[in-house]
């Protein structure tokens, strides 16, 4: 197939490198935190989201000998975000504000996610949250509780978003759409059973992540929806959702909308695909 | 042509073509950076990842 092999995954520990990277143009494509790409692009930057990279799969966790148990017992407490500009910090915006709190009751640090296992260990902060598998790696190694799961507050929780730089949309739109339509047949065929995710988790956790198997599969599987991989198309609801919380909770300023950051002609030409006939390598 | 404007013209001729042969003979035009990055960029796409879900 024309453009097979293309595709250069670019591994990163922290979103501040991403976002350097795609506004000096370094990388054409990038996953980002949605709110963060939003930013970006009320900034200027040519940018627009053009997919999702998987539902849910965010939780707060706590130190297992905490005697925090609800979301007022975060009163006072250090909280470990991995951006200012991420679903992470809204969710706590959100959930704060639920329970009769704002974020003045509580003092967000922001911390690259890798880092995050060790300084709930040494309790340097009270609570982490960021994507997967660093709160589940807590769990694994028996020091770590789940305060809450994303999906749980914030069903259909969207973290991370595929973002392209305006140039590459112009200049290779067939390879964005192909990407797009990779991602999208991936997240059918990780849905096509547990050990499609078992695979996934074996072969990921080897090539791209440099973890340990045993935690991606962990992940994946418990409980399984812990990460949804399907429904990935841009929903403009979901984005105007974050939109006017992001407004609410002061990191996004008002006059920017769906069509501005997002580009869903993409995700719409990939609806209707087929899963990824996928074998791991011997 | 003053006789100045020739001596600089020598001069100038000279030092390009020294450059043009360092260039040329030390580096090689097949590795020159911009031309790799070009070439690089014309075949492959990046995609920045954090190892998150």
């Amino acid at each position: 197939m024309k453009g097979e092999g293309i595709y250069e995954p670019v591994r990163f520990s922290g979103f501040p490198e991403i976002k350097e990277s795609i506004v000096s143009g370094h990388l054409p494509a990038t996953f980002m935190l949605a709110p963060l790409a939003m930013v970006l692009r009320q900034q200027g930057v040519p940018i627009k989201i053009v997919y999702l990279g998987h539902r849910d799969g965010t939780a707060m966790m706590v130190h297992k000998d905490s005697a925090i148990y609800s979301i007022r017992d975060l009163r006072g407490k250090t909280i470990a975000v991995p951006n200012r500009y991420s679903n992470q910090y809204l969710i706590i915006f959100k959930a704060l504000r639920d329970n009769g709190m704002s974020v003045k009751d509580v003092k967000i640090v922001e911390m690259a996610p890798p880092d995050m296992p060790a300084a709930l260990y040494s309790r340097s902060v009270d609570a982490i949250t960021s994507g997967e598998p660093f709160m589940a790696q807590t769990q694994l190694e028996n020091y770590g509780r789940v305060l809450y799961q994303a999906k749980d507050i914030w069903p259909n929780f969207i973290s991370c978003v595929l973002v392209v730089h305006e140039s590459a949309i112009k200049e290779h739109r067939d390879w964005v759409q192909r990407l797009v339509d990779g991602i999208a047949s991936s997240g059918k065929w990780l849905e096509g059973g547990m050990d499609h995710r078992m695979m996934a988790a074996e072969a990921v956790s080897k090539q791209y992540y440099n973890q340990n198997p045993r935690l991606l599969q962990y992940v994946l599987s418990t409980p399984p929806d812990r990460i949804t991989y399907d429904n990935l198309s841009l929903a403009r609801s979901d984005f105007e959702q974050i939109e006017a919380l992001a407004v609410e909770a002061g990191i996004l300023k008002k006059g920017i909308g769906f069509d501005d950051y997002a580009d869903p002609s993409f995700s719409l030409q990939a609806q209707g695909g087929k899963a990824y006939n996928w074998e791991s390598p011997k | 042509m003053s006789k100045g404007l020739k001596l600089a013209s020598v001069v100038l001729g000279g030092f390009l073509t020294l450059s043009f042969l360092h260039v040329w003979l030390n580096v090689g035009f097949e590795n020159l950076r911009w031309r790799r990055r070009a070439e690089a960029s014309e075949k492959s796409f990046r995609v920045g990842f954090l190892p998150v879900t």
